[in-house]
């Protein structure tokens, strides 16, 4: 899990934080398992998402969705920031293998030991371009 | 939670950035916020100093009536991130941007960038920030 370099020592707080996101990612995320949720997030956690329902309902549904017709799913942790309840995660979606996937930032609130509030960015990966350079 | 100052100094600077020069498209101020060797990872913009600033002349003369807003600022370490939102025109839903800053020498040496336009309508009730 590609935490970023820690030029600083986190509080407890933040390790746990920190975690609990890792955890999402492996646990859930990853390992595309709609019941592991409830250990992670709270049922009414608060989603910005312009493409998500509100809850863990709907996330649970994606997650069945997503095992169906692309079992082979994975979200690449390219870095991982915490500020407090605070945890940013960028990474890279893929559905298949050499699916170009897309770019994502999440943010979570974390609170009383679960998430309670989730923001996203996603961007499609597409040929063209004006920097070469890779998006990660 | 309390920052360090090193972490409370790079969130001022970048707040900075973007009030100075990036909500500004203000090119004539790259050199004071952007490191030499300045590594761009954003989609939207060629690469170093030269880029940025090729970005910024093209950004003023397509969005004169731009208006851009910080919705989330976060430190850990040298790396700071922003959450912020764009609307080009008037009745634009706006872009969501999410912004990832490495500072180093006391300027931005990294940046990554995620880009996604808002629809018109959410599918809840609590809106995009």
């Amino acid at each position: 899990m590609a935490r970023i370099h820690r030029p600083r020592n986190y509080t407890t707080e933040e390790e746990v934080n920190l975690a609990l996101v890792e955890g999402l990612f492996e646990n859930v995320l990853n390992a595309i398992d709609d019941e592991a949720v409830d250990f992670y997030i709270w049922p009414d956690y608060i989603q910005h998402s312009p493409s998500a329902r509100q809850g863990t309902g709907p996330l649970k549904e994606l997650l069945r969705r997503i095992k169906r017709d692309h079992p082979q799913s994975v979200h690449d942790v390219k870095r991982m920031m915490v500020d407090g309840d605070m945890v940013m995660v960028h990474y890279h979606a893929r559905r298949w293998p050499g699916d170009k996937g897309w770019a994502a930032v999440d943010i979570y609130r974390i609170e009383n030991g679960l998430i309670a509030e989730h923001w996203d960015v996603v961007q499609d990966i597409q040929p063209g371009s004006i920097n070469p350079l890779s998006p990660f | 939670m309390p920052y360090s100052p090193q972490e409370q100094h790079n969130l001022d600077f970048c707040t900075r950035m973007y009030h100075e020069m990036l909500f500004t498209f203000d090119a004539s101020r790259v050199d004071e916020f952007i490191h030499p060797d300045y590594i761009q990872h954003s989609t939207a913009a060629s690469g170093g100093r030269e880029g940025l600033r090729a970005f910024f002349a093209d950004r003023a003369g397509r969005f004169p009536d731009v208006k851009m807003t910080i919705k989330g600022a976060f430190a850990d370490g040298d790396y700071t991130i922003f959450q912020i939102h764009t609307i080009r025109h008037e009745g634009d839903p706006g872009m969501a941007i999410a912004d990832i800053f490495r500072m180093e020498d006391g300027k931005v040496r990294e940046h990554w960038e995620v880009l996604q336009e808002i629809p018109a309508s959410l599918p809840h009730e609590n809106g995009m920030y």
